[in-house]
């Protein structure tokens, strides 16, 4: 199976994920409609907002100490840039990390890295800027 | 407005605003002028070229992104100009094409107008300079357009005023002013008015006034006249003498008398009929001896000698063209209007023929007249001096005014009044104080709208200024009966607001505070045979009226509030009925107030009406719009947009017995019972 990645598109540098994530939150497009009361009581005056962008969340599992700084780093390049994330899937997306939630668990062996007896759960946000490559950006689809 | 009476603002019809900006500056300096007409006569001016602002651009319109707010006021306390508050973000996504495909460097600080300047002995710390570099602190039109993203007009353009910056989180907010600041901030002083002035005020002066007029005339001829009756006679001072034509048979045959002038200009001339239903044609022989450039002129343009025509016609069974016709002549000397301004040479001729004859006793028709002059004028030195700026009617002030602060097109209405003496402004005043201080003697209002869409010419408009009689008191649509001389009604469209579809907040206020019990108005002193009275501990006799007004007829006022109101420019006890009963309606007005708010909407204006029906208030009103405030908020998490009106309940009770008394007092007809504001036809305050 192929790895998901992060690339820098300023510098072509990729970082295949070591281990890929392991379930998707729904993503998420929000359309607020912002709703006034009539002075009738009976009713209302509606006003649709623009459209929120679109996030996704990820959760996974870390087995490798790297992983944990390689996320780490690829976050705080998000304070200035977007990236690229291609998952598993080939779909490739313009994104910007918005959250990094590691938590550490405690383990009695983690056969990844011998020595260590915890392993890394996260959820990790992005906010999507973009469709790069992949279904979406075939269909001519923006987020 | 379909979509936005539904209340539904949603999917294409969803709020829409959009801000843009563009770099320019103004321009001031004699020109031609291509604007609307001033009327105004400027000492080395014309019509077609005149000292005036323009504000050029100097780039094409750029869009503010990421905006976050945009909230605007207008009303009649900040003289009627516009702000607007204007909230982005000031994060930049920059796209970047890279090694492996195009991303985005966010920058904060992007739009920020100090990013990337470097003041000596200080580190270049945030990287080289970006277009928005000073973008935001040199002179910039700052436009705003909302409405839905298919129909979104203009609601605010004007000048960047204030920049605030905010970290974290990382915004911008432009405080803006409408270009009519140029006439709050800036003094009627050096390149703001027409520049050769050096040294003396800004005077206005009535363009009659101006001149010193001498009556001019003589060597008077006529094509037949009575033995004894010679046309001699229309020269010579007496009144008593008069010129009559020999007897004709028909009194359509046509006869003339004429004098001749000395040069100089003309724009009216003195005739004296000795008979009354003559009808008179006048016409013209121009010359141009003594004219500088040798040749007459006719409103500035050079004439050969001859007959004037002005595209009249001939006088009927001549060949001669008329400028002037007098449909029937009365028996008292009157002063007529050429028509143009007359410069004339010397040996010039005025003639008057005459028809219609009159019959005469003995049989036969014949035409008399005992004096005819023309009226030379001469402009007074301090006029020329002084360059006084001479005006027909107030309302030319406020033209050039407007014309000086850059404004090329307006709504201005003309007052019907002259100058009465001259107005003097110095180089501390600023251009709104002519403007306002004829607004005040004519109680008229000064504001300004929006360009409006159509004409195209509107693109480079920095507003149109509005001045015009208030509007508050026009009658509703339908109720209006023309009366001879009325203004046509202003009020066609009226725009209604139901609680059921569109208001989503309504307050209304009823003050008794504002209202008093009686109303005295004192004219000026008049002693006891005039009409003069005392008042109280007043012991001065003066011109009074003593008015009760309909709240304490109809008992809803109950404390003995007493108005005293004194003024001496009211010369009649008439004046000071009327005076009472303005007062009455001003009262009714500031005692009936409402505030409205719906989603928000372009379309409304100041100084107009609008009709609410509201349950819960009890309202069912026309408003008249004083004050109006919109907030529009962008952020996709709750965008919203409304707009507040802030006005006086037309149709309030006291406001339409208020102002049923003042027109009963006006007309002295009685009241016309149909249940509605307006009893009497036609008449607009």
């Amino acid at each position: 199976m192929a790895r998901d990645k992060f690339i820098n598109p300023a510098t072509a540098e990729e970082y295949p994920w070591p281990v890929n994530h392991e379930s998707e939150e729904q993503a998420e497009k929000l359309r607020k409609i912002e709703r006034s009361g009539l002075t009738n009581g009976v009713g209302f005056s509606r006003q649709q907002a623009a459209d929120s962008p679109l996030t996704m969340q990820w959760k996974g599992t870390i087995l490798n100490r790297s992983q944990v700084t390689a996320f780490w780093e690829w976050f705080a390049l998000c304070r200035t840039q977007t990236i690229h994330l291609e998952d598993f899937d080939g779909q490739r997306y313009e994104v910007q990390i918005t959250a990094f939630r590691p938590t550490r668990k405690r383990v009695v062996s983690n056969s990844r890295e011998p020595g260590t007896q915890f392993i890394t759960e996260y959820t990790i946000d992005f906010e999507i800027y973009s469709f790069v490559a992949g279904d979406m950006a075939s269909a001519g689809v923006t987020p | 407005m379909a979509r936005w009476r539904g209340g539904q603002l949603i999917g294409e019809a969803a709020p829409y605003g959009r801000v843009r900006l563009r770099r320019g500056h103004f321009t001031r300096q004699r020109e031609a002028w291509a604007g609307n007409d001033v009327a105004a006569v400027i000492p080395g001016e014309t019509a077609h070229f005149a000292h005036q602002a323009t504000w050029h651009a100097d780039e094409d319109w750029i869009d503010v992104p990421f905006i976050g707010s945009i909230d605007i006021s207008h009303t009649f306390d900040n003289k009627g100009i516009k702000t607007s508050t204007i909230r982005f973000d000031n994060v930049g996504l920059v796209e970047r094409a890279g090694v492996a495909g195009v991303f985005h460097d966010i920058k904060r600080g992007y739009y920020s107008p100090f990013r990337g300047a470097q003041a000596p002995a200080r580190p270049q710390v945030f990287g080289e300079a970006n277009d928005w570099q000073d973008r935001i602190l040199k002179a910039v039109q700052i436009k705003v357009e909302q409405g839905m993203e298919s129909d979104h007009p203009e609601t605010f353009t004007g000048l960047i005023d204030d920049v605030d910056m905010d970290s974290l989180p990382d915004t911008i907010t432009l405080t803006t002013r409408g270009f009519g600041q140029v006439l709050t901030d800036a003094h009627i002083y050096g390149s703001n008015r027409a520049i050769h002035w050096r040294g003396t005020p800004t005077v206005f002066a009535d363009r009659l006034a101006a001149d010193r007029t001498y009556d001019e005339g003589g060597a008077a001829r006529a094509l037949d006249f009575e033995a004894g009756l010679p046309p001699r006679y229309v020269c010579d001072a007496d009144r008593h003498t008069r010129w009559a034509s020999a007897k004709h048979d028909d009194a359509t045959d046509v006869t003339w008398v004429e004098v001749h002038v000395p040069r100089g200009r003309y724009e009216t001339f003195k005739l004296h009929p000795a008979y009354r239903g003559m009808r008179a044609y006048v016409s013209v022989l121009a010359r141009g001896a003594g004219v500088k450039g040798g040749q007459a002129k006719v409103d500035g343009v050079a004439v050969a000698d001859g007959w004037v025509d002005i595209g009249k016609g001939n006088v009927p069974s001549t060949t001669t063209q008329w400028i002037k016709r007098i449909g029937s002549t009365v028996l008292k000397e009157r002063e007529y209007d050429f028509g143009p301004v007359l410069e004339l040479g010397d040996d010039s001729v005025i003639r008057v023929y005459f028809t219609n004859l009159r019959a005469v006793h003995g049989g036969g028709f014949r035409a008399s007249a005992r004096e005819l002059k023309a009226v030379r004028r001469v402009r007074k030195k301090e006029a020329t001096d002084l360059h006084w700026i001479l005006v027909d009617d107030a309302s030319d002030i406020v033209k050039v005014m407007l014309r000086w602060a850059g404004f090329k097109e307006w709504e201005v209405e003309s007052t019907g009044t002259r100058l009465k003496d001259p107005l003097t402004f110095h180089q501390g005043d600023f251009l709104i104080d002519p403007i306002q201080k004829i607004a005040e003697m004519t109680n008229y209002q000064f504001f300004i709208n929006d360009s409006d869409p159509d004409p195209p010419t509107a693109a480079e408009s920095i507003g149109v200024p509005v001045f015009r009689s208030v509007a508050a008191l026009d009658p509703p649509p339908g109720l209006f009966m023309v009366a001879s001389g009325s203004r046509p009604p202003r009020v066609r469209d009226l725009l209604e607001l139901h609680d059921y579809d569109l208001l989503t907040g309504v307050q209304y206020k009823h003050s008794k505070g504002q209202l008093p019990y009686i109303i005295y108005v004192r004219g000026k002193f008049a002693n006891e045979d005039e009409g003069g009275v005392p008042l109280g501990e007043d012991s001065t006799r003066r011109f009074q009226s003593r008015y009760t007004p309909p709240w304490t007829r109809n008992g809803r006022l109950e404390v003995a509030k007493h108005l005293v109101h004194t003024d001496e420019l009211l010369t009649s006890a008439y004046d000071c009925e009327v005076a009472a009963r303005l007062i009455a309606v001003a009262a009714a007005l500031k005692a009936n107030t409402v505030l409205v708010e719906t989603p928000g909407f372009p379309a409304y204006e100041l100084d107009t009406q609008i009709s609410v029906v509201d349950e819960g208030t009890g309202l069912n009103t026309r408003i008249w719009i004083a004050e109006i405030t919109s907030s529009h908020t962008l952020a996709e998490d709750g965008a919203k947009w409304t707009t507040t009106i802030g006005g006086v309940a037309i149709d309030a009770p006291d406001v339409v017995e208020a102002v049923d008394d003042l027109h009963r007092v006006l007309e002295d007809i009685e009241p016309f019972d149909v249940g509605v504001p307006f009893s009497v036809a036609g008449h607009v305050l």
